[in-house]
């Protein structure tokens, strides 16, 4: 490379030599694992470990901070999947992501390269022997990245969304748990304080009925005609945003849906996933038989021990037979 | 050594308690996990944009000549997921990279398609994630200030 050529020269002669550019275009014929209109994924032809995964935007870029901050997000945003099944498919617990810029920090290639490598060993560790520091070296980092550092985070245009941590579906009634008791903090501005004992059992009686939850997060209306009727509604909703409560309900059960989207290739989600094959047969079970049916609708409860065990249970896996029963009752109320 | 260089809600920034070289920086993110997929992915990719913030600030602030981002994911790399960002110069003696040995490609090719299969997922997220996605910024080459980086590298 002369020193006279321009940047965008320079840029070019690099993407027309660029092997990465050639396998994206599929000049070169590799394995790529993943691909979209930002981003591709390939395995490495010399991988470090069995699984070595290298992702790699569309484009020709060869440093990170070159890539627009929009096609980085991308990237970025779906490493937790391309992490993922790698640890799924390597069967391991551990691996190492390691992104190197300039040829002194060891870049190699001139298109940028993220390389996700299984660590089941010491191979993918990356750890050297530390440096002493001296203070005065210590206290003039610290004092430049304080200054600096909330500068350039700023910048930053893609800001997470929410705050609340995302965990398993295994721990979704942990997270319900949480969430209400963030609900009812958020609702003592406006009216007397609820202690933290009423918030407990408040948060403990919406968990564990399921009616409950159906009517206050689809008709609030109706749930806080509900609580002016009700004596012992009425003293556990002392002081709460009924609608607020409603409003957040409903997010959880979106969050709660992400996180089942998520988890879709899990052959235990797959088990409880409702089909449309199962819902014809349960509508039409229902139709015929009037004795089921009416139970169902007298309540639900007594309806899941009556099926458990029989050939009938297998058929209602994953459905919200509160719901169901619910539906049920309105379109036979006038029978 | 542990001072909080930054933080906000969702990560915080140390000076590593064991650095490496001079300008050697960690990401931490609030929530504490040992893998990095119990983050959800908004999160993950704000990390590593954190990263790349901070390695522009090794460059600019400590004339770093290159950088390293290394991301410990797992009980086998450390207890606590974490980011670092680490300064490189001429000569400061690590040496963080591997000598290619060219792997079986039989093996490749069943790794990969094993991994294409698993990321099927990936693919129906793809659509979802599209549709938040802004237009890609115009940015004409020779604005960005890393293009004089170029002549440095291989």
């Amino acid at each position: 490379m002369s020193e006279e050529q321009s940047p965008e020269q320079i840029l070019a002669q690099q993407k027309e030599q660029c092997p990465f550019c050639k396998i994206i275009s599929g000049e070169i014929p590799a394995t790529k694992v993943y691909e979209d209109d930002k981003v591709v994924v390939i395995c490495d032809i010399n991988p470090l470990s069995p699984g070595h995964m290298l992702v790699l935007p569309r484009e020709h870029y060869p440093l990170l901070p070159m890539i627009p901050e929009d096609v980085r997000h991308s990237m970025f945003e779906k490493v937790k999947y391309f992490s993922k099944a790698q640890k799924d498919v390597v069967v391991t617990e551990s691996n190492s992501h390691f992104v190197a810029s300039g040829g002194v920090a060891g870049q190699q290639a001139m298109h940028f390269l993220l390389h996700i490598i299984p660590a089941e060993n010491e191979t993918a560790r990356f750890y050297k022997p530390p440096i002493k520091l001296e203070s005065t070296q210590y206290n003039q980092l610290k004092e430049s990245a304080t200054k600096y550092l909330p500068q350039l985070i700023a910048q930053i245009t893609h800001k997470p969304k929410k705050t609340e941590p995302e965990i398993g579906t295994e721990q979704k009634n942990q997270q319900k748990t949480q969430l209400n008791e963030n609900q009812t903090e958020q609702t003592q501005m406006n009216t007397s304080e609820p202690d933290s004992e009423r918030k407990k059992k408040l948060a403990q009686f919406i968990e564990s009925n399921e009616t409950i939850q159906q009517i206050l997060k689809d008709k609030p209306d109706e749930f806080a005609k509900l609580i002016a009727e009700r004596e012992d509604l009425k003293e556990l909703f002392a002081g709460i945003d009924v609608y607020a409560l409603s409003h957040k309900l409903k997010e959880n059960e979106q969050s709660l849906s992400q996180i089942k989207d998520e988890t879709k290739n899990d052959v235990e989600q797959q088990k409880h996933t409702v089909t449309p094959e199962q819902k014809k047969h349960v509508g039409s079970l229902l139709e015929e038989n009037d004795e089921l049916r009416n139970a169902l609708i007298k309540n639900p409860d007594e309806f899941i021990q009556k099926i458990k065990g029989t050939k009938n249970e297998e058929l209602f896996v994953g459905i919200d037979i509160h719901t169901l029963s619910q539906r049920l009752a309105e379109a036979y109320k006038d029978e | 050594m542990s001072d909080i260089l930054y933080e906000d809600a969702f990560i915080k920034i140390k000076g590593d308690d064991d650095p490496i070289t001079l300008g050697h920086l960690t990401i931490y993110p609030t929530q504490d996990v040992t893998q990095l997929e119990e983050l959800p992915a908004d999160v993950i990719a704000y990390m590593y944009e954190v990263a790349n913030k901070c390695a522009t600030f090794l460059f600019e602030g400590l004339k770093a000549q290159g950088t390293n981002i290394i991301l410990y994911n797992g009980p086998n790399t450390h207890k606590k997921v974490h980011l670092a960002v680490i300064a490189r110069t001429e000569g400061d003696g690590i040496d963080l990279h591997w000598q290619p040995t060219q792997g079986d490609p039989a093996k490749v090719n069943d790794m990969a398609s094993k991994l294409k299969s698993a990321l099927i997922i990936g693919e129906q997220k793809k659509v979802e994630l599209k549709a938040q996605e802004p237009q890609t910024q115009k940015q004409s080459v020779s604005d960005n200030m890393y293009y004089h980086e170029l002549r440095r590298l291989p």
